[in-house]
């Protein structure tokens, strides 16, 4: 008995002296962040905080320049943790799904990694006229000498089969602006006359694939071998699908851009999650990994010795805080003027948040200055509405709480007005690092300007919890939030859903709408109503960005920074962009090449 | 007359406590392992003397830097001194471990003493009840407990305190004690002192309290060393799972929460809170180990045997 004590004891002792020891050790091989420059000098310079146009972050450096020329052939694995379910885009369900349909599929109209809406399929971006009735018609001319992948030739009936397909029984596809549709005609096989009950704004987001017609019957969609075996007018067609393996892909042969795709193949290989993709991208067992998220700056900092890169999209998505107008002991007001919140329902308070918080630092310590910061609800895209950045100014911040009557008169730190203290709880969903990180920054920030937050974090599901599951967001039982947010490429539902006052989620309407911070603006309301039943893009742009100044201007939401859609990659893949639609990281793959 | 009957009792009494001493003290390993214990403590309830940062000063330009003269333990992912993290940190770890043993051992105490002393139904009753509460999952329920008992507007139960994580595991850690307890109290009940004590006529509840408690003592004394190590595993593991006490608070559990990303990058992060639980834990586990040699002479006499 005492000797097996003595040498559990033993045991003990070393096994703490070699944990005492490990980060003496480990030291000289790690690479704290530079005090002087938190933007890593090796990754491409992403942040052009002065630059208000739509960039793409990092596309640009693996371009080479044209009198090199591509090298043709060879393979590119892209690893992804997610297998996709199906490789039919009428059926797809994840992000995955549609930017490995991509590969085979492509559109009338696509997005790129601008943001920006172009013609692929079609010879231009169609153009639409609204008639005396109401309705829209928009016209499509199509490419010519377009050959699907099996050597039929493209033309308006596969545009009508696609909007069969999408419109079927079985269709897994979002309706929405396909159902307002009446009718589609084929003057010629190049010419498509699409025609819809009344002005539908946002147009250009729809075919953004085309299926081949007879692919299959469209009655049994959900059973077809096309699902697993597709072939579409894109750069890729599949060759084989091993299941919870690899799928692979091989050139289109009848691709319509000449000497394209470069490469002979693209295998996507099905990784068992991100952390083995990390090691994978940087042995070089796999050329680009999916679905990256900012917490993964760190990582790939540490990587770009490796020949490890990323690009990402600006996804017109900011991550944000969102502040309740309304009090929140009151369940679900439609006017928060009736019960307002103690704190944050005076303008004084929510511009002294904004301006308490440094938003740069942020960017540059937390995301290693590889995003933008946030300044407007319309950053990317065709719709893009660059806004004045805020300025952090803390005395500038403290003299509106102290003009405003905020004050420390018990000198405690936190200031009080009429009984009340500037303390407001924060929530987010627990077990994001990097919003918990974001979080613990902006407690020390806005204690500078006597401001309190206490972090209130609940899983997601409690945050995002719809109105019958009593959802804090719903019913407005919130201070302050944290999450991402933002208009996808057409901003017209973003904006209704979030900055109307008819989207105040209410028992009466049923709790529907995302207006939580329960923002009232009779001028928003009306641009918004007024671009709804517009269809020129330059005279929405305008409405939009009436929309987004007026919205800095009253601070229903603060805007930290602006997030992407990031994948990493092998600096010798040459050419690798992403694209904030649904094609993701596919977008362009005709145009990888591997350098030698 | 040197030795009235007074001054008798006083010498057993010390005589009995410095035998409890000279057994605690012949377990080397408990003596050892309590001075380590003991510095923690020291170390942790005296933090603020100890620590040349604020545990939440932020250096964001100084983030991850490794282990130094400037930072013993280094800097964390907001560049804020991990020293001074760990030492505040265990604060409340080691009060959420010693409430919530104190809640268990309260509960439990009571629940075994009534069970075990009237028998019958109240024992049938009672004794269901805690193998109801034993057969939950007990991770789950504590998930759901954390979250549902934050959402109640009570006023001791604000964010930012750790009052419900420690009622909510002790009141979920009590059912071994009640059973120890219980056991002990029916031997005990028939024994001729508590039968002489009925025969004069006292009352049921000075005898639980006079007569059976004081003997039970001990065990509970062990379960309850045991038992604040077990609970501090237990918000540690909560608070490395999001549900414990919430940021920026730091605690032991949600220090290392935050760790799993900067493994290979940062390893102090995760090296030195781990090391504190694990040392708390072991010293605890040996310290009721001495007590429970030293306390039960049935366990002496085999052990020199």
């Amino acid at each position: 008995m005492k000797t097996l004590k003595t040498i559990l004891f033993t045991m003990l002792i070393l096994a703490m002296l070699l944990a005492a020891c490990q980060p003496a050790a480990e030291a000289p091989t790690t690479e704290p962040i530079e005090a002087t420059e938190p933007a890593a000098p090796t990754n491409p310079p992403a942040v052009q905080p002065t630059n208000t146009a739509v960039v793409a972050p990092t596309a640009a450096p693996t371009t080479e320049p044209p009198q090199t020329g591509p090298a043709t052939g060879g393979t590119v694995i892209v690893g992804t943790p997610q297998e996709p379910t199906t490789l039919n885009p009428i059926l797809a369900a994840s992000s995955i799904d549609d930017a490995l349909t991509s590969l085979v599929f492509e559109g009338l109209v696509e997005i790129d990694e601008n943001g920006n809406f172009v013609p692929v399929l079609a010879a231009a971006l169609p153009i639409a006229e609204e008639t005396d009735d109401g309705g829209m018609i928009v016209t499509y001319q199509l490419l010519p000498d377009v050959k699907f992948a099996n050597g039929n030739a493209f033309t308006c009936a596969d545009v009508q089969y696609t909007f069969d397909a999408i419109m079927s029984e079985l269709s897994q596809a979002s309706t929405s602006g396909y159902s307002q549709i009446v009718g589609i005609e084929c003057p010629d096989a190049l010419t498509v006359v699409v025609t819809y009950e009344e002005v539908y704004a946002p147009y250009l987001r729809l075919f953004s694939y085309i299926l081949p017609t007879g692919a299959g019957d469209l009655a049994t969609l959900d059973t077809w071998a096309f699902n697993r075996q597709p072939y579409g007018a894109g750069p890729w067609m599949v060759e084989s699908w091993t299941a919870g393996d690899n799928i692979v892909f091989v050139k289109n042969a009848n691709y319509h851009e000449a000497g394209k795709p470069y490469l002979d193949s693209v295998i996507v290989k099905i990784i068992p999650s991100r952390e083995v993709g990390m090691t994978m991208i940087g042995n070089g067992e796999i050329h680009v990994l999916w679905d990256l998220t900012e917490a993964d700056f760190v990582a790939l900092d540490a990587m770009s010795a490796q020949g490890v890169a990323y690009a990402g999209a600006v996804t017109g998505e900011n991550e944000l805080l969102l502040l309740n107008f309304a009090d929140p002991a009151v369940d679900g007001p439609a006017d928060p003027a009736a019960a307002p919140h103690p704190i944050l329902y005076d303008l004084a308070v929510r511009q002294a948040l904004q301006m308490a918080i440094d938003k740069q630092l942020i960017v540059d310590t937390l995301l290693y200055g590889n995003v933008r910061v946030g300044t407007t609800v319309l950053p990317a895209g065709t719709f893009a509405c660059p806004q004045e950045p805020s300025t952090y100014d803390l005395a500038g911040a403290i003299a509106l709480l102290e003009g405003a009557g905020w004050v420390d008169a018990d000198n405690d730190g936190i200031r009080e007005k009429d009984g009340v203290r500037l303390s407001m709880t924060i929530a987010t969903t627990s077990g994001n690092l990097l919003r918990e990180q974001t979080e613990q920054v902006l407690v020390e920030m806005l204690r500078q300007a006597g401001i309190e937050l206490v972090i209130e974090n609940v899983p997601s599901d409690t945050l995002f919890a719809s109105w019958d599951e009593n959802g804090m967001r719903k019913h407005g039982d919130f201070d302050i939030l944290l999450y991402t947010t933002g208009p996808g490429p057409d901003p017209d539902s973003h904006l209704f859903s979030n900055y109307h006052s008819a989207s105040i989620p209410t028992a009466d309407n049923e709790g529907s709408g995302s207006n939580y911070s329960r923002y009232i603006n009779a001028d928003v309301d009306a641009w918004l109503d007024d671009a709804y039943g517009l269809t020129d893009v330059d005279a929405r742009r305008e409405l939009y960005c009436n929309v987004a100044a007026q919205i800095n201007q009253d601070l229903p939401r603060i805007y930290l920074y602006e997030r992407l859609l990031l994948s990493g990659y092998r600096v010798e893949l040459q050419n690798f962009l992403v694209s904030p639609g649904a094609m993701d990281f596919t977008w362009g793959s005709q145009n990888w090449w591997l350098k030698p | 007359m040197a030795e009235t009957p007074l001054a008798i009792a006083v010498e057993q009494k010390e005589s009995l406590f410095r035998r409890f001493v000279y057994q605690f003290l012949k377990h080397g390993m408990a003596v050892f392992w309590s001075m380590i214990l003991l510095g923690i403590i020291v170390l942790v309830a005296g933090a603020p003397l100890f620590q040349r940062y604020s545990p939440t000063d932020q250096d964001l330009y100084n983030r991850f830097q490794p282990p130094s003269a400037e930072h013993w333990m280094g800097t964390d992912d907001l560049g804020r001194d991990m020293w001074s993290r760990t030492i505040n940190g265990g604060r409340i770890s080691l009060v959420v471990g010693l409430l919530a043993m104190s809640i268990a051992i309260g509960i439990g105490t009571l629940v075994g003493l009534l069970s075990g002393f009237f028998g019958g139904w109240v024992d049938a009753v009672l004794m269901r009840l805690t193998e109801i509460f034993q057969s939950v999952p007990r991770l789950f329920l504590l998930l759901v407990l954390t979250t549902f008992l934050r959402q109640l507007d009570l006023p001791w139960l604000r964010p930012g305190t750790f009052w419900p994580i420690a009622a909510v595991i002790g009141g979920l850690s009590w059912m071994g004690v009640a059973r120890l307890v219980r056991g002990n109290t029916m031997e005990l009940r028939d024994q001729e002192f508590v039968l002489a004590a009925r025969m004069i006529g006292v009352g049921n509840l000075r005898i639980l309290l006079r007569h059976i408690l004081p003997n039970v003592a001990s065990p509970i004394i062990v379960t309850a060393t045991l038992g604040l190590a077990g609970a501090i595993i237990t918000e540690s593991g909560l608070s490395y799972l999001g549900f414990g006490v919430q940021l920026p608070t730091p605690t032991w559990g949600n220090m290392l929460s935050a760790t799993q990303k900067y493994l290979t990058s940062a390893p102090w992060m995760a090296i030195f809170p781990g090391m504190m639980i694990f040392l708390v834990v072991i010293a605890i586990n040996y310290l009721g180990d001495g007590l429970r040699d030293a306390l039960d002479p049935y366990h002496v006499e085999k052990g020199e045997k």
